[in-house]
């Protein structure tokens, strides 16, 4: 029997077993030391003893055989094979035997697990039990607790205050409420009632609310809701000497989740835990769909525009859990159904004499229904073995929807596609198994291997449908079925080997590994009669694709202000695609997208090092450092058959590059004790180039990004902090490739600081008032979306017991 | 446009000195027994290893070696608390001592991120960049994303099966972008990070690269041999003047970038 096993049996049941022991087996109480004549007083002669020899095991927090020591309830309750103790009755209690060690084999405290107790300890548990355990002066149960911290401030903004709510994650203005709230209190009798906590804050536009009942036996309840504002900025791009301005609407989600649930331990200790979630997203967002406008060099896509969202969603969940000698099991199921509804608005200049104000929404209604089950054994210290089976099914509809107006909400000419009974039906099981050999060894070997298998089908009749060149009201109908389904077939295995045998030194080698097969079937067919803005066509395409990842590293650690360690890491992907058939319109060959791409390849190499050094304890320094290089390959097929020698003849091209260097450093000082600073600094150069053909739209993606983020605190007086943090970050994407192309990376600096003071008083009261200062200067917008806002908020925290 | 100021670096790091100077000579002379300490110290405990967490967390501690974090960490590191389970949670021996229980004598970090930034210095940077996850704003946490006692640290913590599917911790909050549908844009085959930067980026919608790279990245192609240098062919259409507008997608072409249920070329 290994040293776990013995450990587990020899805890098992500690005590709780013991009233299951001592009810069939007779105990000569002649041998018990003699009760303690005095009188006990908990704090001055029992706790002690409980705190040196048992609370170590029978804490509050997982106690072994569920006995806890630390609560008179949950003693006299006893563990999960019985009573433990007889009030009144110190001989006839099994706690007396076993910390007498007249019960063979369940000796309190096990060997090895500390002292046993003295002669003279166990007369004192025993007089306290004769005497009914008196729990008087025992630390209380916890009372009620209240926390509030109200507060407020002001934010004043100059410049582009959509861009500083999408940065800040707050508006302008006011912002107040309760920054943080608490309430715990005890329901029902003190010491054995059940712990409720309610929890949360609640400002402008950011709640969230928490509430949990718990019981002592494990039984909870807890439900909540929080929702909060995600800003967008409402501009789009810029274009030198054009005037670009922004939507003029105050862009934002909010995003929200309730949830109740709760659960418990069965009488045959099976944990279930059973819950319900609501999830929304709903508002307006900005999106990078631009929309034309004339240039003196054309038309650039620099019109800012946004879309509607509308999303729910509602979960049903249960888990299980049943742990077994050495076996867990846990079972998760989930039914899902959520219904998401965009609507997105487009002007198409121009096209193809007016122009067109269009108006896309989208929806979806789905289900989901799935379960895992999942089990994992440890038989002996060195080994564990996992495995699970995961089944999932989908099935919902989608629609669409598109309408073209003129300016004045007239039919326009344009397209007018539409479908409402897209289908979609999805399946999935998914396995998984897992190995970890040589637990605690200096040698530790893990693999896992999951497979995944996924059919997807889906269907619909859609409409193509077009208005009339010359008569936006006569329209031309076009019925067309659309289809894609798939066949995937993933399999994915990963190797971790990890060595501690040099001194001071962890040496580790990993391998990822990804299959997949992909059988897939795209169709559009039949195009109806009349004018059809895109072809019907057929793809049968077979891919498979093969991943690697190989990382392998070091760690080393030899004197205790040092530890240094570096890793390199490459991957691999390459995907190849078989076009068994491709034909546009159906029954002709067809070339281009969508089955072009023949073969796609990348590899990824990462070097890295980081090396902290303590020389003090009050200074710790961390250094990093990491190289990423990326190359990417693309093999297509030609299309000089139909286009001529403008054609590409097919084959690989290096589509493009990626380099970065990214350098950190970061110090964290505390030089005295009422001193804490912090600093990280942060630089990376990054560059991507691809195969651009020589255009002079296309620039390289190049630049630089530096950023600061200090803090510090200082406890001026045993009653007053003082805090101030300071953030800086910059960067240098810009591009100059204009007029061929849409100048489209981002310069720009940003500064944030905030200085403020706490001071506590009168006990209960902590009152922090706080300035903010934030900066944003954007050159390559033309400094549109610059802004600069100054804030002053205000917190008074109070609570009591 | 409006005027706004910077202020010179200079003049506030002056400020920040002067404060943290006039703080120290107002306080000089007074006695304080409060400190302000690295998190997770734990006043007066000491390390333990994980070996005794063991005992009581079994079920996380176990699958520690598997995990990513043991690169990191050897028994006996000199420098303790270098990625064992102590280096978040602080030293163990006053908490193994009370008994146990949530909080006692240890740090949960629970939901609060600075436990990962700690260490993931370069995230912390990625975080207070202009377009990111609000994770120091509080509103989202690292372990919605990531198991930190899993083995597999690219996983929701207690979701699912050992391994993460592809794109599935995206997808439990943008179900819109990550949703089946009929034509597919083979990108999301290979994950959500081939075009976004998870943690933080400069860039609108967290993208890797905002503008035309992004997309030639895989689809660029041999140019043919009578295509004048500077045009541009994707498929069979001529793209040189749509390029000129923008990106693929931001110029109003393929805006349904991440599929489409009526456009096979996701023009919609």
């Amino acid at each position: 029997m290994n040293s776990s096993t013995l450990m587990a049996s020899g805890v098992l049941g500690v005590f709780g077993l013991a009233g299951f022991v001592a009810a069939g087996a007779a105990v000569d109480e002649s041998k018990l030391p003699l009760a303690a004549t005095n009188r006990i007083e908990f704090l001055r002669d029992i706790k002690p003893i409980l705190d040196a020899h048992c609370l170590k095991c029978h804490g509050p927090e997982k106690p072994k055989s569920r006995f806890r020591i630390d609560d008179r309830a949950a003693m006299l309750k006893g563990g999960e094979n019985g009573v433990d103790i007889i009030p009144k009755e110190s001989a006839k209690s099994p706690l007396i035997h076993f910390v007498s060690g007249l019960v063979e084999d369940m000796e309190m405290p096990p060997k090895g697990k500390g002292d046993p107790l003295t002669v003279q300890e166990i007369g004192l548990l025993r007089a306290w039990i004769d005497q009914d355990l008196p729990w008087a002066g025992a630390p209380a149960t916890p009372t009620a607790r209240w926390e509030f911290a109200p507060a407020g401030g002001w934010m004043t903004v100059r410049g582009d205050e959509h861009k500083f709510r999408e940065l800040e994650y707050y508006r302008e203005g006011w912002n107040g409420g309760l920054e943080s709230f608490l309430i715990q209190d005890e329901l029902g009798r003190p010491g054995e009632g059940s712990k409720l906590t309610l929890s949360g804050h609640a400002l402008r536009d950011d709640y969230k609310f928490m509430l949990s009942v718990e019981s002592r036996d494990g039984r909870f309840i807890r439900a909540g809701y929080e929702q909060f504002r995600k800003y967008y900025d409402d501009s789009g791009g810029t274009w030198p000497g054009v005037v670009v301005p922004p939507l003029g609407k105050d862009l934002h989600l909010d995003l929200g989740h309730a949830w109740i649930e709760g659960g418990g331990v069965t009488a045959f200790g099976l944990q279930l835990v059973g819950g319900y979630e609501y999830n929304f997203r709903e508002g307006e967002k900005s999106t990078l769909q631009w929309m034309p406008t004339d240039t003196p060099a054309g038309p650039k896509s620099i019109l800012p525009n946004y879309k509607e969202v509308d999303e729910q969603r509602h979960l049903l969940r249960v888990d299980a859990r049943y742990d077994w000698r050495e076996w867990q099991f846990k079972d998760s199921f989930r039914y899902e159904f959520y219904d998401l509804d965009t609507h997105r608005p487009f002007v198409v200049a121009g096209f193809p004499a007016v122009t067109a104000n269009q108006r896309m929404a989208e929806g979806t209604d789905t289900r989901n229904l799935a379960n895992a089950f999942q089990t994992e054994v440890q038989p002996w210290d060195w080994l564990l073995l996992s495995a699970g089976y995961l089944f999932t099914h989908s099935d919902g509809e989608n629609s669409f929807r598109q309408t073209s107006t003129d300016a004045t909400g007239a039919p326009a000419t344009g397209q007018l596609w539409n479908g409402s009974g897209i289908t979609l039906d999805q399946h999935s099981q998914v396995l998984n198994a897992n190995l970890q050999l040589g637990l605690w060894e200096q040698m530790t070997f893990s693999s896992g291997v999951q497979t995944e298998w996924n059919r997807q089908h889906t269907f619909g009749r859609v409409h193509l449908d077009e208005t009339d060149f010359l008569d936006p009201n006569v329209i031309i109908l076009n019925t067309n079925f659309v289809s894609g389904d798939y066949d995937r077939f993933t399999a994915e295995e990963k190797v971790t080997l990890r060595n501690t045998q040099l001194p001071y030194t962890v040496l580790y080698g990993e391998a990822r590994f990804r299959q997949e097969d992909i059988q897939q079937i795209e169709q559009l067919s039949p195009a109806g009669a009349g004018f059809v803005t895109i072809g019907d066509f057929f793809r049968n395409t077979d891919a498979s694709s093969d991943w690697k990842q190989y990382r392998a590293g070091f760690t080393v650690s030899p004197w205790t202000q040092v530890s240094w360690s570096g890793w390199a890491q490459r991957r691999d992907r390459e995907t190849d695609y078989d076009h068994r058939r491709n034909e546009r319109p159906i029954g002709n060959p067809g070339l281009g997208y969508p089955a072009f791409i023949t073969d796609r390849e990348s590899r990824t190499d990462e070097l890295g090092t980081k090396l902290s050094v303590r020389p003090a304890r009050w200074l710790k320094t961390t250094f990093g450092y990491k190289f990423v290089t990326a190359d990417y390959r693309t093999t297509t097929d030609e299309t000089a058959s139909l286009l001529g020698p403008a054609g590409t003849p097919g084959g690989e091209v290096l589509a493009g590059q990626y380099d970065a260097h990214v350098y950190s450093l970061n110090m964290t000082l505390t030089p005295w004790r009422r001193l804490y600073l912090f600093s990280t600094f942060s630089y990376q150069d990054s560059r991507t180039v691809t195969a651009d053909h020589g255009s002079l739209a296309i620039a390289p993606y190049h630049g630089h990004v530096y950023s600061v983020i200090n803090s510090g605190q200082y406890a001026l007086t045993e009653s007053t902090d003082l805090n101030l943090t300071y953030d800086f970050s910059y960067a240098d994407y810009g591009q100059h490739n204009a007029p061929d192309g849409l100048p489209l990376g981002l310069d720009y600096r940003r500064h944030g600081l905030r200085a403020g003071v706490g001071h506590r008083f009168l006990k209960r009261f902590l009152a922090n008032l706080e300035y903010v200062w934030s900066f944003y200067d954007e050159p390559s917008s033309d400094h549109q979306n610059d802004f600069g806002a100054h804030g002053v908020f205000a917190t008074l925290n109070v609570r009591w017991k | 446009m409006f005027p706004v100021r910077c202020p010179s670096l200079r003049r506030w790091w002056g400020f920040a000195a002067a404060a943290t100077g006039l703080g120290i000579i107002l306080s000089s002379c007074s006695s304080i027994q409060r400190t302000v300490v690295v998190a997770p110290e734990i006043e007066g405990a000491t390390f333990v290893g994980n070996r005794a967490c063991y005992e009581c967390h079994t079920n996380y501690v176990r699958h520690f070696p598997a995990s990513p974090h043991a690169r990191l960490h050897a028994p006996d590191s000199q420098m303790k608390g270098q990625a064992g389970c102590e280096s978040c949670h602080g030293a163990g021996s006053r908490h193994i001592a009370a008994g146990g229980g949530r909080g006692r004598f240890i740090v949960n970090p629970g939901k609060d991120p600075q436990a990962c930034l700690t260490c993931h210095l370069q995230t912390h940077a990625e975080f207070r960049l202009p377009q990111r996850h609000p994770v120091l704003e509080g509103k989202l946490n690292c372990v919605q994303c990531h198991d930190p006692h899993g083995a597999d640290i690219m996983k929701a913590a207690g979701t699912g099966l050992a391994m993460a599917r592809l794109n599935e911790t995206c997808a439990q909050c943008h179900q819109e972008q990550a949703r089946p549908r009929v034509y597919e844009h083979d990108a999301m085959r290979e994950g959500c990070t081939v075009c976004h930067v998870p943690h933080g980026s400069i860039n609108p919608k967290m993208l890797i690269e905002r503008d035309l790279n992004l997309c030639l990245k895989c689809h660029a192609q041999v140019a043919g041999p009578g295509l004048p240098r500077g045009e541009i062919v994707i498929g069979t259409v001529n793209h040189t003047a749509f390029v000129s507008r923008g990106a693929c997608w931001s110029a109003g072409c393929h805006s349904a970038i991440h599929g489409s249920n009526v456009s096979p070329n996701l023009h919609y």
